[in-house]
Order: structure tokens, then sequence, then C-alpha cells
């Protein structure tokens, strides 16, 4: 627009000037026709020492909240750049991208950060993408493309919460390498009490001593070192979800892993991606780190890792089952309600 | 409608990226910001000060702009919250000002309008005042303007650069180039990123000096071959769209000089056809100017003079009536004058080729023979050589005649004398000067003068330039530009007679050279008249001739050789007012000096009713005239802000409420169809209706649509990208099916509605 507006001025006073004889107008005129071409080159020169990317190659959010991601514009020439235009897409895997047109620039020989803010609706990997460049020149008539293919990611992780698990020592959890009894009490040994905290289970409860003092008190458990729950993860069709059902997934996933993690010294998540693959969890660090194996996953090749009988299953469809048959099924919109006692 | 809410909060979850506004953003520089609108301020003032008309005191007000640049400048980049206070107490203090000193605002505002229309004062008086009343406003607004709009400074600043050549605006040169500086500086800084702004900005404001130097380099030694080249471009496009519209076959126009070039488009407008072939160039004349005002000549009466000369002498002016006597009163003298030498007259008719009965192309010293004879007119005439009237030596039966028409042409002159010696000087301040003070002693003495100062002044061209639409072409062709054709210089020798009191007239109409003829079969001779034949000159009253042509276009090859009056080159012999004294005031002329006593009875009734007139004129070029000049550029340049602005507000409305707005649309489309009056979209049968309504829609994309628009106004999440767009593309569909049957008057009034 600014190109056919000083061509159409420059246009215009030449015409004006040359029937008015008036040579400022004519001036004027012919210093806009050296104007375009002049920064037309200027444009180019600033692209050659222009780059911008992002800061860090990875980032990570909870769901719901923010994150920052900051985008660097590194100018490695004596001359300032006053403007980049880069075009950034973010996007789910599966998911249409959303994308801003982001401006930038630096002075002379230095580095400017801006920041973008990415909102993380849905768990999962959110691949940010710098799609197109242009290097503008100083009154921003031109703009010089420039390749620049920038990727960074953004891990989203569920709220850290987790199930309150109730195993039954008679039926037990198949897929555990061994089972102990998992209900407190005498045969457990208490490691330490400490004041009640959000998320506590009601069992880990002393109430002889809550009753004492007034407060709540719980029951600190020592864990078996060699007491590993195992749980089998069926993902397929992982490549054609929407991205707000495998949010749905990963969160009942954490949630469950976190609540095993309460019970047990580790926790096994058996997966197939080609072929059968574990990962294992022995601290709330693990899990995320787990999430985010999953997610950089290639969804394409997730499948269904096969349980042996009596072991636990967590399908894509949020289903948790043993032996094929569904013991509990994951709703979005009751995820907060079922976060009570589960019993299995 | 409540149906129709707009959620603040739906951008924000429908898009998962935005950019975030930087925290610690740095402010532009205040002191180099400062800079940029002191240039710019600086250089609107030297161009208000080089417009001609506009005078103000240069000390107080360039130290006035300088103190608010620097206050308002420094505030809004340093302290956004006093600059708020600063901008209402500048307001208040402008508008004391315009409530204390508004007799003295409207008397500058009033010059000023003057100034601005072409009608400039010889003394121009003050608008210091006003100005000084500006520069707060301008001071203000600039900043806030510029920082928010970086584009807004070039978009302002090049009608401006580009108005200068037709505001007369010749000195303006620093003015366009601090203007021009400063709209770069506002571009480079407007930028919202903060990459060495200031630096840019510098940098291209230096580039462009010298990119200017570079230019100037190039363009100041070419400036008239520049020129050529738009002639050359125009020339070709006029006569394209003259030739496409037709216009090339117009004749000769009225009296109006022209500000534009000459372009010739050769084709045949008139036909002439004589009995003789003449001796001299033949002028035919179409339009005679009285009154010159303002650039353009008003049509000469001379109707009225002969009825007032009618209705003074009752005489008995016979069959042919007072007009026709006048008209061929030379003619019908120089024909009944005995003597042998003199030939009998020649017979020319004239006959229109396209544009038929648009003027009336009259030979001097002639008689109208027939009308309308194939398709024009014919005259009797003479050339001016055959023109020999002895007033002493008639035939006696046509002695009474004689005495007849020699009161009628004192009468005539007596009247003429004072009509066509008026010339509006205080418009012509340059041309008075160079008149006043010469004193000559005879009417060759004047021609010379006329001629010489043409020779020296100017130089013919028909492609001179435009001259400024506010100024007057004659002055500006004399003074400034030096470079004109016919018009100008007809106009200016008209002008300067009359300024030495000589009665003259501006005429335009046809020149035919003699070559222009070709012998026909019959013996007759035929010229085709083009518009090259077309010409201006000016014609004085001489007694033995009456109005005669005095050509003072020179020739395109040479200097001034065109057609004198009889008597001019024997100046010691002028004596052009024979027996009749014809009362040629041989100094400028005083106005109120009345010539005879015929005169003045009427001057003086007359002169009361036209200086009443005058007093009126002048009541309204000073109070309604402002108003209404001010009121046609603010008004309708209010409206398009307006309605930019509306526009713009109801897009972004509108892109904000996504499919809820395309909704609220097809509602008020229903609405205004008498189509599910009272529904609002949250009835549970209203898609049912709506199909029923829509015959031709298809039912489930409406209930798609619908439930879209439901989720968008009471879900707890946005519809999907996906869904709104559908809702988008069915409400519009929908809405255009609904126009479709809506009576025209119905269709024009929603439509109308819709924009408001």
């Amino acid at each position: 627009m600014k190109k056919i507006l000083l061509v159409l001025f420059a246009a215009a006073a030449f015409y004006l000037g040359g029937a008015y004889r008036f040579t400022p107008l004519l001036v004027f005129a012919a210093a806009v026709v050296l104007l375009l071409p002049v920064m037309f080159i200027l444009s180019r020169v600033l692209r050659k020492k222009t780059d911008v990317r992002f800061a860090r190659p990875e980032y990570s959010a909870e769901k719901g909240s923010e994150a920052v991601v900051s985008v660097i514009c590194e100018n490695g020439g004596k001359l300032p750049v006053t403007r980049c235009r880069a075009d950034i897409s973010a996007a789910y895997p599966n998911s249409k991208p959303s994308k801003i047109k982001f401006q930038i620039g630096a002075d002379a020989n230095s580095e400017q950060t801006k920041e973008i803010e990415i909102k993380a609706p849905c768990c999962g990997l959110i691949e940010l993408k710098i799609e197109k460049l242009n290097v503008c020149d100083w009154l921003n008539i031109f703009a010089a493309p420039k390749k620049c293919g920038a990727v960074c990611h953004a891990a989203v992780y569920p709220k850290e919460q987790e199930f309150d698990l109730s195993l039954a020592p008679s039926q037990g959890m198949s897929g555990f390498a061994e089972r102990p009894g998992l209900r407190g009490g005498s045969d457990t040994e208490i490691k330490s009490l400490r004041e009640y905290e959000h998320g506590d289970s009601a069992r880990l409860i002393h109430r002889n001593l809550s009753a004492r003092t007034g407060e709540l008190w719980v029951k600190e458990l020592e864990k078996q070192a060699d007491f590993i729950a195992e749980l089998y993860l069926d993902m397929s069709g992982a490549d054609n979800a929407e991205p707000q059902k495998i949010s749905l997934f990963y969160e009942v996933l954490s949630a469950l892993t976190a609540g095993l993690l309460k019970n047990a010294a580790a926790v096994r998540l058996f997966y197939k991606s080609g072929e059968e693959r574990r990962l294992t969890a022995r601290s709330r660090g693990d899990i995320r780190a787990a999430l985010l194996e999953l997610y950089k996953t290639d969804p394409k090749s997730f499948g269904a890792a096969e349980a042996p009988s009596g072991g636990i299953t967590l399908g894509l469809d949020c289903i948790l089952s043993r032996d094929g048959k569904p013991i509990k099924k994951f709703r979005s919109k009751d995820f907060d309600a079922e976060n009570g006692v589960l019993e299995i | 409608m409540i149906f129709i809410k707009h959620n603040k909060h739906e951008k924000k979850t429908e898009k998962i990226i935005t950019s975030r506004p930087e925290r610690n953003a740095r402010n532009n520089n205040p002191l180099f910001a400062f800079l940029v609108l002191l240039c710019g301020i600086f250089g609107l003032l030297l161009y208000f000060a080089s417009i001609p008309g506009v005078y103000f005191e240069k000390a107080p007000v360039y130290a006035a702009a300088a103190v608010w640049c620097a206050a308002f400048a420094f505030l809004f980049y340093r302290g956004r919250k006093y600059f708020y206070i600063a901008s209402v107490c500048a307001a208040a203090l402008v508008l004391l000002t315009a409530v204390f000193c508004r007799g003295l605002l409207a008397a500058q505002i009033d010059y000023l309008s003057d100034a601005l229309t072409g009608a400039p004062a010889a003394e121009p008086p003050s608008v210091t005042l006003l100005v000084l009343a500006a520069l707060p406003v301008i001071s203000a607004v600039l900043p806030p303007i510029t920082a928010a709009f970086g584009s807004i400074a070039p978009i302002a600043a090049s009608p401006l650069i580009i108005a200068a050549p037709m505001l007369g605006a010749e000195k303006s040169a620093p003015a366009l180039l601090l203007i021009a500086v400063s709209a770069v500086g506002s571009l480079a800084l407007g930028s919202k990123e903060s990459g060495g702004r200031e630096k840019a900005a510098a940098l291209s404001c230096a580039l462009l000096l010298v990119l200017i130097a570079v230019s100037a380099a190039f363009v100041c030694p070419s400036v008239d071959r520049l020129g050529e080249l738009t002639n050359a471009a125009e020339g070709k496009i006029f006569r394209f769209i003259a030739e496409k519209t037709g216009r090339s076959a117009d004749m000769v126009q009225g009296g109006k000089v022209s500000r534009f070039n000459n372009y010739l488009t050769d084709r045949e407008q008139l036909i002439v056809q004589i009995t003789r072939y003449p001796k001299e160039p033949i002028y035919l004349k179409g339009f005679v100017g009285g009154d010159y005002n303002k650039g353009e000549w008003e049509a000469a009466d001379d109707t009225s003079i002969l009825n007032d000369i009618q209705n003074k002498y009752q005489n008995n002016w016979g069959i042919l009536g007072i007009t026709n006597t006048y008209s061929s009163l030379f003619f019908s003298m120089n024909l009944n004058t005995i003597d042998d030498t003199i030939p009998y007259p020649a017979s020319m008719s004239v006959r229109y080729i396209s544009s038929e009965g648009k003027n009336y192309y009259v030979p001097y010293y002639s008689r109208v023979d027939t009308i309308y004879v194939y398709g024009g007119y014919r005259f009797q005439y003479y050339e001016k050589d055959d023109m020999r009237i002895n007033w002493n030596n008639v035939p006696r039966m046509y002695e009474p005649k004689r005495d007849q028409c020699l009161n009628l042409r004192a009468a005539y002159y007596a009247e003429a004398k004072d009509i066509y010696t008026r010339v509006p000087e205080n418009r012509l301040p340059r041309l008075r000067a160079l008149c006043e003070g010469k004193e000559f002693e005879s009417l060759a003495e004047i021609t010379d003068f006329i001629k010489n100062t043409l020779n020296e002044r100017t130089e013919y061209t028909q492609t001179p330039g435009w001259s400024t639409p506010g100024g007057d072409p004659v002055e500006e062709f004399l003074f400034d530009r030096g470079r004109g054709y016919c018009v100008h210089y007809a106009s200016a020798a008209a002008l300067m007679y009359r300024m030495f009191g000589v009665p003259a007239r501006y005429v335009t109409g046809y020149m035919i050279e003699p070559s222009d003829f070709e012998r026909q079969k019959y013996g007759t001779y035929n010229a085709a008249l083009k518009d090259k034949n077309a010409h201006a000159w000016v014609e004085i009253f001489l007694q033995d001739y009456g109005w005669t042509p005095v050509d003072m276009t020179p020739p395109e090859n040479g200097e001034t050789e065109g057609e004198i009056y009889p008597g001019y080159s024997e100046p010691e012999k002028d004596e052009p007012n024979g027996g009749i004294n014809l009362n040629i005031n041989l100094i400028p002329k005083n106005r109120g000096e009345s010539g005879t006593d015929i005169q003045e009875n009427i001057e003086n009734t007359e002169t009361a009713e036209s200086e009443e007139q005058i007093r009126d004129y002048a009541a309204y070029e000073r109070t309604e005239k402002p108003i209404r000049t001010a009121a046609k550029i603010i008004l309708p340049l209010a409206l398009l802000i307006a309605a930019a602005l509306l526009i713009t507000r109801k897009i972004r409305r509108k892109k904000r409420a996504g499919c809820r707005a395309e909704f609220a649309y097809l509602l008020d489309a229903l609405n205004a169809a008498g189509v599910m009056r009272g529904y609002d979209g949250t009835e549970p049968e209203f898609c049912e209706k709506l199909s029923e309504a829509l015959p031709e829609a298809d039912p489930s994309a409406l209930r798609r649509a619908v439930a879209a628009v439901m989720t968008a106004a009471y879900g707890k999440n946005p519809p999907s990208g996906d869904d709104n767009a559908f809702a988008i593309k069915t409400c519009r569909g929908a809405v255009s099916m609904i126009r479709k049957s809506m009576p025209i008057y119905k269709r024009f009034v929603f439509t109308i509605k819709n924009i408001f």
C-alpha cells in the first residue's frame, strides 16, 4: 500500500510540478523515485545480518495457564533493523494452527527480545514455528523475505492432581511386581507423621493422634523399594484423536500415575510405539518426563501395549480396564468429581 | 439484543498464541521526537508564510511554536498524565482567546480566506493572532497522532506538498523540505518496535536530504524539459479525450482566461467562404469581453448601452433600430462615402460544421446580409485597408443619416469610455504598479509601451504550464511565468489599455490568414477553420473604424508583428479621434471622473447603487464567505472521518462477535422482511420456523448454525473455528435469501439501516 501511495505521490508531484513549472515539486518527485530503489536495497542489506529465533527450544506450562515464549531478533549488522515481521504459528498435533503476525526489531549489533504468550487449553505438545520472516526497511516500504525455520515446543502438562486409589489386597493389581497390603495399618511401617495437607488420603489420617491434638495428622508410610506398579497404555488411534481427547487421556494418566506413586516406589508405563516400550516414574518429575516422552512420540506409531492377565490398561478413550473388562470410564466434565477414592 | 452479547474473553479462548506487550517498552527519545515535531511545525509555518497574501509576525510566532512544541513533546513522552492536563489548559486558552478576541480573529479568518481563495490584498493584513491561537492545538494534537499512526505524517504531508504550486507558494522550498524531513522522521519513529528507532529515523532523514540534493542537481537545470514532458503526456491525454467526447469540434469558448495549456486537435470547426481573396488576415469575433474579474471576462453588453442611448434621445432609428444601425454604422458610412477607390464590399458566408449555433462569428466592418444560409449566415464586409470613411463626403440624401450616425457614435463612445476602461485594480496590484506614473501623449505611445512590455516580459508558447487557481492568470503571465498564448496577450493588453484610460475589449474568435483560403470552382474562396485558427485579441475604439482589432500576440517564431490599428505606423499623424474628442486620459485613469454630460445623470444613480452593492458584497465576503468556505471544507471532512470511524468500529465489533453478529444481522433481516417478528433465536421452535421461512435453505445447516450461535452466546466454551465459520456462512446465505425476497424499497431501507 505504501509503495502504491508513494508511486502515486511521485506521479502527482511530477505532473503538477511539470504543469506549474514548480521546481521543488519536481525535485520531490525525483527524490521519491530514488527513495524507492534505495529502500528496496536497504531491506535486502538488512536481511543479510538479521535473524529471528526462539530463545529456547523447549518450554513448559500447566494446562489452563500461560507459557511465555521469548523470541529474539539478532542483528549482526551496523544498521538498525526497526521492523521484522514474522508469522508465528502454534499448533497441537492434529489441530489447525493458530497464527499471529509478530513484529520485532533490533538496534545495530544487538539483540532484542520480545515475548509471546501461549495459552494452553489442552495437554500435549504445542509446536511453535516461525513460518515466514520479512525484514523491512526503515520506512516500512519494502519487506525482504528471509528463510527461517525456527521451531520450538511448549509442553503442556496436566495440573498436579492424583487419584486416591484404594487397592483391595484380596484383588490387588496383578500388574504389581509384588503385592503387599496397601490398606495401611499394622502391617505397613510408618515412616513419619505430619500435618494434613490438601489432597492427602483420608485413609492415612492418624485418627488417634488427630483426636488427641485437635488437628489432622497423617501417616507417611515407608514404601518398599521393590514395590513397582505397572500400567499398560492403549494409545491406538492417537493420530486421529482431537487434542481435547488426548488431553483428557494425559490428565487421567498423570493423576493415575501420581496416585499409584503414593502407594508404590515406582510406576512402570508400558506403551507401544512401533515396538513395546516402557517408562518408569519414581517421582512427580518423572511423570512429566514420561509424559514429555509420550508427547514427543509420533502419534501415528502408537498402538496398544499388551497387558498380561490381570494387568490394568488405560485406553485413549480414558477407560481403565482389567482383562478387557472396564473398571472405570473417566469423563472430562466430572474429572474433578471423580478425584475421590478410586476403588481398583 | 441480549442474545448477541459480546463475550470479552472470546478472543482469548480462541487464539492460543498472542503477542505479549513489552514490559519495558522503550519510549521515543523526547529530544528526537521534539526535533521531528519542531521541523514539522516550522515547516508548516514557513509554508503558510509563503502563500501570497498571508502575513504574520515571524518572531513571536516562531518563539511560541518552539515553546509549545518543546512542552508538548516532553510531556507526551515523559509525563503522559501532565500532557493531557496541559492539552486541556491549551484548549481553554485557545477558547478564551477566541471568546475575547473574536472580532479580531474573525477578521483574520476573513483575510486568510481571501488569501487562500485567491483574492490577496495588496498589503496583506497580519494573521498573527490566528496563527498563535492555532499553534497550541497543532502542537498538542501532533505527538499522539504521529505516535499512534506513524504513517499519518507522510499521508498528511503529501497533499500539502502537492498543493504548494496551486496555492502559489512559490518560495515554499525550505518549508517543503522541513515538512518532508518531519514526515519521514515520524514515519521511522512511528514503528512500534524498539530496534534503534531514533537512529533509523535520523538516518532516514539524512538519506532523504541526500536524495533531494541529488535530485535537485539533476532536476533544476532541466525543469523546462521536464515540463515539456508532462505537457506532451497531458496533450496526448487531452486530444484522446477530446476526440472521444467530440469536444474537439467545439468552437471558441467564452471569456475565461485559460490557466492551462492549449492543445490543438486539428479538427475542422467552421467553413468560411468569401467572394474576394483577402489582402490581410480576417478577424471573426465571437466573444467580446466587458468587465474583467478573477481571470474571467464577462460578456460585453452593448445592447444595454444602446438601449440607454435610445431611451435618452428618443431618436427615430428607422426600421433597423438602434442596435442594427450601430452594428453596421461604419460599414454603411464606408459604403456611402463618395470615393472611387473604395471597392464594392466583399461577401462572406460562415457555416458551422458540427456544433451549430453555439457562437455567432462576425467580421469587422460588416453588415449582416442573410441569416441561416446553408447552415450558417452571410455578411458583406470591408477589409481594414478598404475603410476610407469621409464623414463630409457623402451623398446629400444620406446626410441626415450621417448626422444620426455621428450622434450615435458620440453617444456610444461616451458610454463605452467608462464601461470599457474599468479595471479591478485592487486585484491587479502588480499590473497597476507597472502602469502607474507612466505618462504618454498619444495612443501610439501607449501601444508601444504595451507592445514593448509584452515583448520584454513574455514569451509565446501554447504550453506555458498551469497558473495557480487562486492567482490572477494575467498577473502570473506578466510577472511570474512570462509565458503564454493569445488569451494571455490579449487580456494583458486590454487591461493595460484600460489602465491608461483607452476603451479596450478582449475578443475571442478566429483569425484567418489569406493563405488559409483556397480558390473554388466558381471563383469563391473557402477556408476550413480549425482550432489552430482560434485566436484572442484586443480591440480599441477608433473614430473612423469603430471597434478595431489590435493583435498583440507575437508569431510563434518571431517577435511581435501583430495587426496594428490604422494610423499606428505613423505616430506623428496619430489623431484617431478625428473631429470628435474621444477624451482619452493618457495618464492612469482616476475613478469617478466622468466624461460627458450624458453620462453624469446615469452615473450618479448607478454609482450609488453600485456602491451599495459593493458594500453588501464586502459584508458578505467578510462574514458569510469564510464561514461557508470553512463549512464546505470542514463538514465533508468531518463526515468522512465520522463515516470511517463508524465503519471501522462496526467491522471491529463484527469481527469480535463472530457468528453472533451475523446471526443478529439475520434476525434484523427477518424483522425487516416482516417474517418471524419477535423471535430472538432462543425459542425451541426457532430452527423449524426459520426452515419454513426459508424453504431454499438446508434445515440441518440452519440447525447447526443456530447451535453454534447458542454455544457462542451461552456456552462455557466458544464454538470451534469450523462451527463459527459455518454459522457465519449459513447466516450470510440466509440473509441473502431474505434480501432477495424483499421488495426493493424494503431492501434499500434495510441496507441503509444496516450501514448505520
